[in-house]
């Protein structure tokens, strides 16, 4: 316990540091001691980070259950009045687990970059950004209040945007920097919102805010029965959160900034972009658990959105040519599948998927990314193909990894994906349940669709790419072979009752994350009135054994499918390409449905041309009528003067003074001396006055 | 030290005869020690101030106070004295006056009228913010604008002296309505009995008395008098629609004094709403309450949304300006306890960010002399370190967490929505822009391939580093402890949030 206290806060600070020291002096550093050095410098933070979340996690573990919730209280934030913000931390199973992912992948994959960076003339300036994207992350999972998790939210953006936009030198992946930013940044509207109301809403009734979950989760009760603009506040609130997650975790509509984010280097792609950051609003929402249990509705929405962004976004991947590409609108889809056990209230199972995904998923980002390298940066699979001679150890890690998000049976997606397919069925509906379905078999087939085009066949890269192509050195394919390892094994963390287990995972949550039993409607009628009874214990065994037997054969079936037109019969493939109708889907899906065409042409254009018109509106609107103003006043003055001329005989004279001392003074400023005329004048009023306040009275 | 608020505010000015002393190339050192010895003797009064006092409209609880009579046949007297509203924008404007000093290095013509002039602003300024008397505090608001004038239209730009003379007669123009303000202030004094004394006069309206003037124009007297004195300080903040001098102002000002302008000048119109304008009349704001909201709304979108269209670098700055002191005008406007210590802290942040955003736009400036965002490109690849020090300033007037200007936007925004929910969020659209035009611009300057015409471009030198650094530094001390800063004025504005009815 003293143990954690003390080590806790040194994991986000270790990497923060390592970020300082790598930006103030890793170009130094670089130059002096070569890349090798830096690397090591820049992989060290993690590596001691991971040291100390790995020890803090197996104190944790000797604990008992109802002890596993430290709060660690640094200093004060901020607080004006009633509101206090503190720097504090909460070391619980949850950010536990995800202390392990961001530090464990972090580590790989920073030891990753070493290879994947080498030669690259910013080398360090990206371990410097990877480190501070690492502490942000920490942040954003151990803050204890609402605040410093925002930080973290806000933090890991920075850190997502600097880092697409690494090699600046090309314009577009600036642009794409850009756009996750601002799109991250409408969802983070949504999330102060949220936290806004919460603040108005707890200081109503406590009279002091500290937004820290432990105070929110005690009040939640209370706050549960307030109602906005006619709304239940828990509903509200939990939606403006959502909308966050939306930005953050790439969910339709707010999705659209992943993809594009592939620009950044392969390492960020597999840290940032797949096992951690966007699954930030995933953890977010397990963190916020008590207060989504309270708001049945929008769970009931966030799982319509996932199921929609899951089926919208396979489908997508099936039609992509860029390596990375697929495995963007993979990580899209496999996102959907985690919100959708969140909005049917199976907490656990989501978060089960967010650990067995941040595996797999990392180990496909960093297996694609040695396949790039060793093709001189190319990532069309149109000019793959075969490589799994040249390349054994990145190509059997991917091909174990890719067996873990088809759901093969006991690799961990087998057993997250079920789980999460079950809740849907038992405490969603049938119909959420058939989109996860069909999406799993979607999945099968665009993952085997992508090995097939790279590993296997004969290649259909230039012959000199395919000459100089090789397997990567060991600093590359061992963090990838260690994480295929983790994406087939870790599934039996939480085997399910039915196959014998115990789910432990869940069980481990559960001090901190609470399942929903039953339909998240009925067990918040369960909640809200008060009747304490629950329901009877079914047994459906049976029902869990057939739909995974069935959801195991569908994606069979779909892995034989991508067989059967990728590799046994490619020409049956070309054959059916030749019907109209699946041109038109094809094209269709590998333009991504047009969505980013119709949010130019319905969102972004209009804006443009606003503040386009507005710049002009100010320009010659606003500023206009001051300079007509101006020109008004100096024509009276002028009407005046001729006035004076014409008719009062002796201004004259004094006429003509004005306009000459107005002149003198114009050419007095332009000319500078002015300064020696009035400038001095009024030094010396002033000096007089001094000497007088201080000498005199 | 006795009449320390005195030396503070006439430091600066002891420093002029001494520049005609020592060669014209040596006069910016001179400045520069004033401003340094300035900063070192106000340093006791920061360590002293007692936090617990609230000031504002109680007697006897202003600190450091100076009192003298000036002209005692018409009550005005020569009295300073801070509390935690005005003291915070005394150290405000003794950093931003060092580091605008450094930002004055390269200033090679009439150096030390150039000098002269800065050194009686910052007299000027620090006077604002420590008079008590309404007559001193317009004496040093006025004197104020003829250094200004001077500064922009000889050290200026091209279009110098157009902007130098629509500053001025703007400005004046608002100030004219504020006298005559004053002058009724003092002539219908409330209880009767007249006078200057401005926590005299706020005291007495605390206690329910109430001005004796007549109507003005069939409107009742109060009100007339509090949109006077509106107008007055709208156009220093400056509010929608009177703000179109302040982009002309800042293009063609000198680097240094752009940062004056916006780091220190325009939050003495929202400092004159805070000590005056409307503890005043906390009936007349009351009902001016919602419009005011509606203009602080205005500020932040309309600004943010010329600030996309500007193509001139520091153009768009000065649009960027517009809106974060719309979200002052918000907390204000709200007056809740969060609100109005959000205001606060934000004029302090953005005085610190945006000054550092001008002097970062003098550094490119000053190397390529011109200020065309498109007319750059990829320069981060030839200037990596002022590409990262540029990145943390634009990350802070974004609003991140962990910088200063968040912790200011955010209590702002929590304060505001207690009141105005729909207004707040309206606001949130200005954020969401404010990092479309911060990271555009940043994008269009730093990457992309690069323009070939600034292969050579050196990055900052030492000079530039030190006007720079010292504020980033603040910057992200804030972000971490604003506590440090907030202890100060909490008191004072609490009590003010309740004076207002927030």
């Amino acid at each position: 316990m003293n143990y954690i206290t003390s080590v806790i806060p040194w994991v986000p600070i270790l990497p923060l540091m390592g970020a300082v020291i790598l930006g103030l002096f890793g170009k130094r550093i670089y130059k002096r001691f070569g890349e090798d050095i830096t690397g090591i410098v820049g992989c060290a933070a993690p590596i001691l980070a991971a040291v100390l979340a790995f020890t803090s996690f197996f104190v944790l573990l000797g604990l008992d259950p109802a002890d596993r919730l430290i709060r660690i209280e640094m200093m004060d934030w901020f607080s004006v009045a009633d509101l206090n913000i503190a720097w504090s931390f909460r070391y619980d199973p949850l950010s536990a687990m995800m202390l392990l992912i961001i530090t464990g992948i972090g580590s790989l994959i920073h030891i990753y970059g070493m290879g994947y960076m080498h030669d690259d003339r910013s080398f360090w300036r990206f371990f410097s950004y990877m480190n501070l994207f690492v502490a942000a992350m920490l942040m954003l999972v151990l803050g204890d209040n609402l605040i410093i998790m925002f930080l973290g939210w806000e933090g890991v953006g920075l850190c997502s945007y600097l880092l697409i936009g690494f090699w600046f030198d090309e314009e577009a992946n600036a642009i794409a920097g850009k756009k996750a930013f601002i799109t991250n940044r409408i969802g983070d509207l949504g999330f102060l919102a949220g936290i806004f109301l919460v603040v108005l809403y707890s200081y109503q009734l406590f009279g002091t805010v500290t937004l820290s979950f432990h105070d929110l989760q005690s009040g939640i009760e209370e706050l549960s029965k307030q109602h906005v603009i006619g709304f239940p506040l828990l509903e509200v609130v939990g939606l403006c959160f959502f909308i966050g997650a939306m930005g953050k975790s790439a969910q339709i509509p707010l999705y659209v900034w992943l993809p594009d984010a592939m620009a950044g280097p392969t390492p960020v792609s597999a840290l940032i972009h797949a096992a951690t950051m966007v699954t930030a609003g995933v953890y977010m929402m397990g963190r916020m658990y008590f207060l989504y249990t309270l708001a049945p509705y929008i769970l009931g929405f966030v799982a319509v959105v996932a199921a929609l962004t899951c089926l919208i976004s396979a489908t997508i991947g099936m039609a992509q040519f860029d390596i990375k590409k697929v495995l963007a609108y993979s990580t899209v889809s496999q996102l959907g599948y985690m919100f959708l056990a969140m909005g049917v209230g199976a907490f656990s199972a989501g978060i089960f998927h967010l650990l067995t995904h941040a595996a797999f998923k990392a180990a496909l980002f960093m297996g694609s990314g040695s396949v790039i390298v060793a093709l001189h940066h190319k990532q069309d699979m149109r000019e793959m193909g075969g490589l799994l001679k040249k390349m054994p150890i990145t190509g059997l890690s991917f091909i174990a990894a890719t067996m873990a998000i088809m759901g093969f049976p006991l690799t961990s997606g087998f057993f997250s994906k079920d789980e999460i397919l079950w809740k849907a069925f038992i405490q969603g509906s049938p119909l959420l349940w058939l989109v996860g379905f069909l999406t799993a078999g979607i999945t099968s087939f665009y993952m085997w669709r992508l090995v097939f085009m790279t590993f296997f066949g004969e290649t259909r890269a230039d012959k000199h790419t395919w000459e100089h192509c090789e397997e990567q050195p060991k600093r590359t394919v061992v963090p990838i072979a260690i994480l295929a390892v983790a994406a087939l094994t870790i599934g039996f963390l939480n085997v399910p009752h039915f196959l014998g287990g115990h789910s432990n995972f869940t069980g481990f949550l559960d001090p901190v994350v609470h399942d929903i039993q039953g339909k998240p409607m009925e067990n918040y009628e369960l909640i809200t009135s008060a009747s304490a009874h629950v329901g009877e214990y079914e047994d459906h065994t049976a029902m869990e054994w057939g739909l995974m037997i069935a959801s195991v054969l569908w994606t069979l079936l779909t892995a034989y499918i991508a067989y059967y037109f990728y590799i046994k019969k490619p020409e049956k493939r070309l054959a059916l390409m030749q019907i109209l109708t699946l041109q038109w889907i094809f094209k269709i899906l590998e333009n991504k449905y047009y969505v980013d065409e119709l949010y130019e042409a319905v969102v972004i254009g209009p804006i443009r041309k606003l503040f386009l018109f507005l710049g002009a509106f100010d320009a010659m609107v606003v500023d206009g009528l001051v300079n007509l103003a101006g020109f008004l006043g100096r024509a009276v003055g002028k009407f005046i003067g001729i006035f004076d001329n014409e008719i009062v005989d002796g201004a004259v004279n004094g006429t003509a003074w004005t306009a000459q001392t107005g002149g003198k003074g114009v050419g007095l400023l332009q000319s500078g001396r002015i300064q020696t005329v009035i400038g001095s004048s009024l030094i010396l009023f002033l000096m007089v006055a001094f000497v007088v306040i201080f000498f005199l009275t | 030290m006795s009449h320390i608020l005195s030396w503070i505010i006439f430091i600066p000015l002891i420093g002029v005869p001494f520049l005609w002393l020592v060669p014209r190339e040596k006069a910016k050192w001179v400045a520069l020690t004033a401003v340094i010895v300035d900063f070192i003797v106000a340093l006791p009064i920061f360590i002293n101030f007692d936090k617990s006092l609230k000031g504002v409209t109680t007697i006897g609880e202003m600190q450091f106070v100076e009192r003298a009579e000036w002209i005692p046949s018409l009550g005005i007297e020569y009295y300073l004295g801070v509390d935690g509203i005005s003291i915070s924008m005394v150290l405000l404007t003794l950093i931003i006056g060092i580091m605008a000093t450094l930002a004055s290095w390269r200033i090679n013509v009439h150096q030390r009228g150039y000098f002269a002039m800065f050194l009686l602003l910052e007299t000027a300024m620090l006077g604002v913010f420590a008079a008590l008397d309404l007559i001193l505090f317009y004496l040093f608001w006025e004197v104020m604008l003829f250094p200004m004038y001077f500064l922009i239209g000889i050290w200026g730009g091209p279009g110098r002296i157009y902007a130098a003379i629509k500053f001025f007669l703007y400005t004046l123009a608002g100030s004219v309505g504020m006298l005559l303000a004053i002058i009724a202030i003092w002539y219908f004094a409330p209880g009767g009995e007249r006078t200057f004394d401005m926590i005299e006069l706020l005291s007495r309206v605390e206690a329910g008395q109430e001005f004796t003037g007549p109507p003005i124009f069939g409107l009742p007297f109060t009100k007339v008098v509090f949109v006077a004195l509106f107008i007055g300080f709208a156009i220093k903040v400056p509010i929608f629609p009177f703000h179109t001098w302040l982009p002309d102002a800042h293009v063609e000002a000198p680097t240094a004094i752009s940062v004056i302008l916006a780091g220190v000048l325009l939050k003495m119109g929202t400092y004159g709403f805070l000590r005056m304008n409307f503890p005043l009349f906390p009936d007349i704001f009351e009902w001016f309450r919602d419009f005011l909201i509606f203009l602080a709304v205005v500020n932040i979108v309309y600004g943010a949304l010329c600030a996309l269209a500007q193509s001139d670098f520091k153009k768009m700055i000065a649009y960027s300006s517009v809106s974060h002191m719309g979200f002052v005008i918000l907390g204000i406007g709200a007056a809740t306890t969060q609100g109005i210590n959000g205001a606060v802290l934000q004029m302090f942040n953005h005085g610190t960010i945006t000054a550092m955003l001008f002097l970062l736009v003098g550094v490119v400036y000053d190397r390529a002399h011109h200020r065309q965002i498109a007319g750059f490109g990829g320069l981060a690849s030839v200037t990596p370190v002022y590409a990262a020090i540029t990145s943390v300033a634009f990350m802070a007037a974004i609003g991140l967490p962990g910088l200063s200007g968040f912790i200011s936007e955010f209590l702002i925004l929590t304060g505001a929505f207690k009141v105005y929910k729909t207004a707040t969020i309206i606001s949130g659209l200005g954020i969401i822009f404010g990092a479309a035009y911060m990271l555009w611009a940043y994008q269009r300057v730093f990457f992309g391939k690069l323009n070939t015409k600034y292969k050579e471009l050196t990055d900052m030198n030492f000079v530039e580093l030190a006007s720079v650094i010292p504020l980033l530094l603040i910057v992200i001390y804030l972000g971490i402890m604003p506590n440090s800063i907030i202890s100060y004025f909490e008191t004072s504005l609490n009590y003010l949030s309740r004076v207002l009815g927030g």
